[in-house]
Protein backbone atom coordinates (compact mmCIF):
# COMPACT_ATOMS: atom_id res chain seq x y z
CA UNK A 1 0.00 0.00 0.00
CA UNK A 2 1.55 3.84 -1.00
CA UNK A 3 1.81 5.72 1.84
CA UNK A 4 -0.51 8.11 0.79
CA UNK A 5 -3.22 5.65 0.38
CA UNK A 6 -2.38 4.13 4.12
CA UNK A 7 -3.01 7.85 5.54
CA UNK A 8 -6.06 8.07 3.71
CA UNK A 9 -7.59 4.99 4.95
CA UNK A 10 -6.35 5.03 8.17
CA UNK A 11 -8.04 8.61 8.20
CA UNK A 12 -10.92 7.57 7.16
CA UNK A 13 -11.38 5.17 9.67
CA UNK A 14 -10.37 7.46 12.72
CA UNK A 15 -12.60 10.21 11.42
CA UNK A 16 -15.81 8.80 12.45
CA UNK A 17 -14.70 8.85 15.93
CA UNK A 18 -13.42 12.14 15.71
CA UNK A 19 -17.12 13.14 14.22
CA UNK A 20 -18.97 11.58 16.93
CA UNK A 21 -16.95 12.95 19.62
CA UNK A 22 -18.14 16.17 18.10
CA UNK A 23 -21.38 15.32 17.75
CA UNK A 24 -21.66 13.79 21.84
CA UNK A 25 -20.71 17.39 23.22
CA UNK A 26 -22.84 19.62 20.85
CA UNK A 27 -25.56 19.44 17.28
CA UNK A 28 -23.45 20.40 14.44
CA UNK A 29 -24.36 21.40 10.92
CA UNK A 30 -21.62 19.98 8.30
CA UNK A 31 -19.48 23.36 7.94
CA UNK A 32 -19.09 23.57 11.56
CA UNK A 33 -17.84 20.05 11.93
CA UNK A 34 -15.28 20.54 9.11
CA UNK A 35 -14.12 24.04 11.06
CA UNK A 36 -14.05 22.44 14.39
CA UNK A 37 -12.11 18.92 13.54
CA UNK A 38 -9.65 21.37 11.51
CA UNK A 39 -9.64 23.39 13.95
CA UNK A 40 -9.16 21.02 17.29
CA UNK A 41 -6.30 18.64 14.95
CA UNK A 42 -4.26 21.84 14.04
CA UNK A 43 -5.44 21.22 9.98
CA UNK A 44 -3.55 17.55 10.49
CA UNK A 45 -6.88 15.75 9.60
CA UNK A 46 -7.79 18.68 6.46
CA UNK A 47 -11.15 16.89 6.44
CA UNK A 48 -13.10 18.16 3.01
CA UNK A 49 -16.68 17.93 2.21
CA UNK A 50 -16.04 15.51 -0.22
CA UNK A 51 -15.10 13.17 3.15
CA UNK A 52 -17.94 14.23 5.69
CA UNK A 53 -20.68 14.30 3.73
CA UNK A 54 -20.40 9.96 2.43
CA UNK A 55 -19.00 9.46 6.57
CA UNK A 56 -23.00 11.70 7.35
CA UNK A 57 -24.73 9.70 4.97
CA UNK A 58 -23.36 6.72 6.38
CA UNK A 59 -23.89 7.35 9.98
CA UNK A 60 -27.04 8.57 9.20
CA UNK A 61 -28.37 5.43 7.37
CA UNK A 62 -26.90 2.91 10.21
CA UNK A 63 -29.11 5.55 12.54
CA UNK A 64 -26.04 6.28 14.69
CA UNK A 65 -26.51 9.93 14.00
CA UNK A 66 -29.56 11.67 12.89
CA UNK A 67 -30.82 15.07 11.11
CA UNK A 68 -33.06 17.90 11.31
CA UNK A 69 -33.62 21.28 9.72
CA UNK A 70 -33.51 24.47 12.04
CA UNK A 71 -33.73 28.20 11.06
CA UNK A 72 -31.56 29.97 13.32
CA UNK A 73 -32.43 34.10 14.10
CA UNK A 74 -31.47 36.41 11.66
CA UNK A 75 -31.08 33.31 8.74
CA UNK A 76 -33.39 33.02 6.45
CA UNK A 77 -32.36 29.51 4.99
CA UNK A 78 -32.48 26.12 7.52
CA UNK A 79 -29.80 24.49 8.03
CA UNK A 80 -29.37 20.72 8.61
CA UNK A 81 -28.00 19.74 11.54
CA UNK A 82 -26.51 16.16 12.88
CA UNK A 83 -27.81 14.72 16.58
CA UNK A 84 -25.98 12.05 17.86
CA UNK A 85 -28.53 8.46 18.59
CA UNK A 86 -28.70 6.70 21.20
CA UNK A 87 -27.00 3.96 19.51
CA UNK A 88 -24.41 6.39 18.05
CA UNK A 89 -24.22 7.42 21.98
CA UNK A 90 -23.08 3.09 22.41
CA UNK A 91 -21.18 2.68 18.98
CA UNK A 92 -19.33 6.05 20.14
CA UNK A 93 -18.26 4.18 23.39
CA UNK A 94 -17.31 1.14 21.84
CA UNK A 95 -15.59 2.70 19.11
CA UNK A 96 -13.56 4.70 21.33
CA UNK A 97 -12.47 1.63 23.53
CA UNK A 98 -10.84 -0.60 20.46
CA UNK A 99 -9.23 2.78 19.27
CA UNK A 100 -7.71 3.24 22.73
CA UNK A 101 -6.90 -0.83 22.90
CA UNK A 102 -5.09 -0.54 19.60
CA UNK A 103 -3.23 2.69 19.57
CA UNK A 104 -2.11 1.70 23.35
CA UNK A 105 -0.85 -2.16 21.73
CA UNK A 106 0.71 -0.15 18.64
CA UNK A 107 2.04 2.39 21.10
CA UNK A 108 3.87 -0.73 23.40
CA UNK A 109 5.26 -2.01 19.48
CA UNK A 110 6.99 1.41 18.78
CA UNK A 111 8.35 2.13 21.71
CA UNK A 112 10.14 -0.72 22.54
CA UNK B 1 -12.53 29.64 -13.54
CA UNK B 2 -14.73 31.40 -11.30
CA UNK B 3 -17.68 29.81 -10.21
CA UNK B 4 -21.04 31.05 -8.58
CA UNK B 5 -23.12 28.14 -6.58
CA UNK B 6 -25.40 26.94 -8.94
CA UNK B 7 -22.46 26.80 -11.93
CA UNK B 8 -20.03 25.08 -8.69
CA UNK B 9 -22.94 22.23 -7.78
CA UNK B 10 -23.55 21.30 -11.65
CA UNK B 11 -20.19 20.85 -12.17
CA UNK B 12 -19.13 18.87 -9.21
CA UNK B 13 -22.61 16.67 -9.58
CA UNK B 14 -21.39 16.04 -13.29
CA UNK B 15 -18.36 14.20 -11.58
CA UNK B 16 -20.56 11.83 -9.15
CA UNK B 17 -21.59 8.88 -10.30
CA UNK B 18 -24.31 7.33 -7.74
CA UNK B 19 -28.00 7.07 -7.51
CA UNK B 20 -30.42 9.85 -7.47
CA UNK B 21 -31.36 10.35 -4.07
CA UNK B 22 -27.85 10.44 -2.76
CA UNK B 23 -27.20 13.08 -5.58
CA UNK B 24 -29.75 14.91 -4.57
CA UNK B 25 -28.89 14.71 -0.81
CA UNK B 26 -25.00 15.91 -1.95
CA UNK B 27 -26.51 18.84 -3.83
CA UNK B 28 -28.99 19.98 -1.07
CA UNK B 29 -26.07 19.61 1.51
CA UNK B 30 -23.47 21.23 -0.46
CA UNK B 31 -25.82 24.03 -1.33
CA UNK B 32 -26.16 24.87 2.02
CA UNK B 33 -22.35 24.32 3.08
CA UNK B 34 -21.93 27.41 0.38
CA UNK B 35 -24.43 29.59 2.07
CA UNK B 36 -22.96 29.03 5.32
CA UNK B 37 -19.53 29.77 3.72
CA UNK B 38 -20.76 33.12 2.07
CA UNK B 39 -22.45 33.96 5.15
CA UNK B 40 -19.30 34.11 7.27
CA UNK B 41 -17.29 35.39 4.82
CA UNK B 42 -18.48 37.31 1.73
CA UNK B 43 -15.23 36.80 -0.14
CA UNK B 44 -15.67 33.10 0.07
CA UNK B 45 -14.13 31.81 -3.18
CA UNK B 46 -15.46 28.31 -3.33
CA UNK B 47 -12.43 26.80 -5.50
CA UNK B 48 -9.93 28.09 -2.21
CA UNK B 49 -12.07 27.15 0.15
CA UNK B 50 -13.55 23.70 -1.27
CA UNK B 51 -11.46 22.87 -3.88
CA UNK B 52 -11.66 22.43 -7.76
CA UNK B 53 -15.06 20.65 -8.48
CA UNK B 54 -13.85 17.96 -9.78
CA UNK B 55 -11.36 16.86 -7.07
CA UNK B 56 -14.53 17.08 -4.82
CA UNK B 57 -16.63 14.78 -6.72
CA UNK B 58 -13.46 12.79 -6.90
CA UNK B 59 -13.43 13.16 -3.61
CA UNK B 60 -17.12 11.43 -2.47
CA UNK B 61 -16.74 8.90 -5.41
CA UNK B 62 -14.22 7.66 -3.29
CA UNK B 63 -15.81 7.78 0.12
CA UNK B 64 -19.38 7.11 -1.05
CA UNK B 65 -20.41 3.31 -0.91
CA UNK B 66 -20.93 2.78 -4.91
CA UNK B 67 -21.10 -0.99 -4.44
CA UNK B 68 -24.91 -2.32 -4.30
CA UNK B 69 -24.70 -5.04 -2.49
CA UNK B 70 -28.81 -6.36 -3.77
CA UNK B 71 -26.82 -6.39 -7.20
CA UNK B 72 -25.02 -9.80 -8.87
CA UNK B 73 -20.92 -9.30 -8.85
CA UNK B 74 -20.47 -8.93 -12.67
CA UNK B 75 -22.98 -6.20 -12.15
CA UNK B 76 -21.39 -4.25 -9.42
CA UNK B 77 -18.84 -3.87 -11.92
CA UNK B 78 -20.25 -2.19 -14.38
CA UNK B 79 -19.21 1.61 -13.68
CA UNK B 80 -20.02 4.88 -15.51
CA UNK B 81 -18.28 6.17 -18.29
CA UNK B 82 -18.25 8.82 -20.84
CA UNK B 83 -16.12 9.77 -23.33
CA UNK B 84 -16.21 12.77 -25.99
CA UNK B 85 -14.45 13.20 -28.44
CA UNK B 86 -12.64 16.52 -29.10
CA UNK B 87 -13.46 16.66 -32.90
CA UNK B 88 -16.86 18.36 -33.19
CA UNK B 89 -19.62 18.77 -36.17
CA UNK B 90 -22.41 21.30 -35.86
CA UNK B 91 -21.56 21.30 -32.20
CA UNK B 92 -22.39 17.47 -32.10
CA UNK B 93 -18.69 14.89 -31.16
CA UNK B 94 -18.07 13.15 -33.27
CA UNK B 95 -18.28 10.35 -30.83
CA UNK B 96 -19.61 10.26 -27.52
CA UNK B 97 -20.33 6.88 -24.82
CA UNK B 98 -21.71 6.99 -22.07
CA UNK B 99 -23.23 4.79 -19.93
CA UNK B 100 -24.10 5.36 -16.14
CA UNK B 101 -23.32 1.91 -15.14
CA UNK B 102 -24.84 -0.39 -12.68
CA UNK B 103 -28.14 1.62 -11.54
CA UNK B 104 -27.76 4.68 -13.38
CA UNK B 105 -28.79 5.53 -17.40
CA UNK B 106 -27.13 8.03 -19.53
CA UNK B 107 -27.93 9.74 -22.54
CA UNK B 108 -25.12 10.15 -25.49
CA UNK B 109 -25.48 12.60 -28.07
CA UNK B 110 -22.95 12.36 -30.96
CA UNK B 111 -22.06 11.56 -35.03
CA UNK B 112 -21.65 8.10 -33.74
CA UNK B 113 -23.55 7.67 -30.12
CA UNK B 114 -23.24 4.95 -27.77
CA UNK B 115 -24.85 4.25 -24.75
CA UNK B 116 -27.73 3.63 -22.49
CA UNK B 117 -30.06 5.90 -24.51
CA UNK B 118 -28.42 7.16 -27.51
CA UNK B 119 -29.19 9.88 -29.84
CA UNK B 120 -27.06 9.90 -32.96
CA UNK B 121 -26.55 10.03 -37.31
CA UNK B 122 -25.27 6.37 -35.89
CA UNK B 123 -26.34 5.15 -32.74
CA UNK B 124 -25.81 2.02 -30.49
CA UNK B 125 -27.69 1.82 -27.32
CA UNK B 126 -30.42 0.07 -25.04
CA UNK B 127 -32.65 2.43 -26.84
CA UNK B 128 -31.78 4.50 -29.33
CA UNK B 129 -32.98 6.89 -31.75
CA UNK B 130 -30.97 7.72 -35.47
CA UNK B 131 -30.69 7.48 -38.75
CA UNK B 132 -28.53 3.90 -38.40
CA UNK B 133 -29.85 2.49 -34.92
CA UNK B 134 -28.92 -0.05 -33.19
CA UNK B 135 -30.23 -1.29 -29.70
CA UNK B 136 -33.00 -2.94 -27.31
CA UNK B 137 -35.52 -0.71 -29.12
CA UNK B 138 -33.85 0.82 -31.81
CA UNK B 139 -35.92 4.12 -33.85
CA UNK B 140 -34.37 5.37 -37.24
CA UNK B 141 -34.35 5.33 -40.93
CA UNK B 142 -32.45 1.87 -40.86
CA UNK B 143 -32.75 0.14 -37.39
CA UNK B 144 -32.05 -2.87 -36.02
CA UNK B 145 -32.75 -4.16 -32.73
CA UNK B 146 -35.00 -6.41 -30.25
CA UNK B 147 -37.80 -3.76 -31.28
CA UNK B 148 -36.74 -2.24 -34.58
CA UNK B 149 -38.82 0.68 -35.86
CA UNK B 150 -37.76 2.60 -39.01
CA UNK B 151 -38.20 2.87 -42.50
CA UNK B 152 -35.87 -0.30 -42.42
CA UNK B 153 -36.02 -2.07 -39.68
CA UNK B 154 -35.07 -5.64 -39.06
CA UNK B 155 -35.38 -7.39 -35.15
CA UNK B 156 -37.19 -9.52 -33.70
CA UNK B 157 -40.35 -7.27 -33.92
CA UNK B 158 -39.84 -4.94 -36.87
CA UNK B 159 -42.00 -2.67 -37.19
CA UNK B 160 -41.39 -0.38 -41.00
CA UNK B 161 -42.21 0.41 -44.79
CA UNK B 162 -39.55 -2.80 -45.22
CA UNK B 163 -39.46 -4.79 -41.90
CA UNK B 164 -37.69 -8.42 -41.48
CA UNK B 165 -37.75 -10.04 -38.45
CA UNK B 166 -39.63 -12.68 -36.30
CA UNK B 167 -42.96 -10.05 -36.09
CA UNK B 168 -42.70 -7.84 -38.69
CA UNK B 169 -44.81 -5.28 -39.45
CA UNK B 170 -44.69 -3.52 -42.51
CA UNK B 171 -45.99 -0.93 -44.95
CA UNK B 172 -44.62 -2.13 -48.38
CA UNK B 173 -43.03 -5.62 -47.56
CA UNK B 174 -42.31 -8.02 -44.98
CA UNK B 175 -39.99 -11.22 -43.86
CA UNK B 176 -40.77 -12.59 -41.02
CA UNK B 177 -42.40 -16.21 -38.94
CA UNK B 178 -45.43 -13.56 -38.50
CA UNK B 179 -45.56 -11.19 -41.33
CA UNK B 180 -47.89 -7.96 -41.41
CA UNK B 181 -48.13 -5.99 -45.09
CA UNK B 182 -50.51 -3.55 -44.73
CA UNK B 183 -50.01 -2.23 -48.52
CA UNK B 184 -49.35 -4.88 -50.74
Amino acid sequence: MKQENFKKQFKKGLLELGILKLLTESDHYGYSIIKEINTRSNNTLDLRDGTLYPILYRLEDQKIIESYWETQDGRGKPRKYYKITEIGKERYVNMLEDFNLVTGGINSIINQ
Amino acid sequence: MKYDKESYLKEVLKGIHTDRKTKKRIKEDLGIRIDDGYKEDPFFDLVIEMGEPSLVAEDFMENLDVIYPDLPFVIQQMVPYEYRSKANIFGLPLVHIHTGGAKNSSVAKGVLAIGDIAIGLVSIGGVSFGLISIGGVAIGAASLGGVAIGAFAGGGVAIGLYAAGAVAISLLKGIGAVSLVMFK
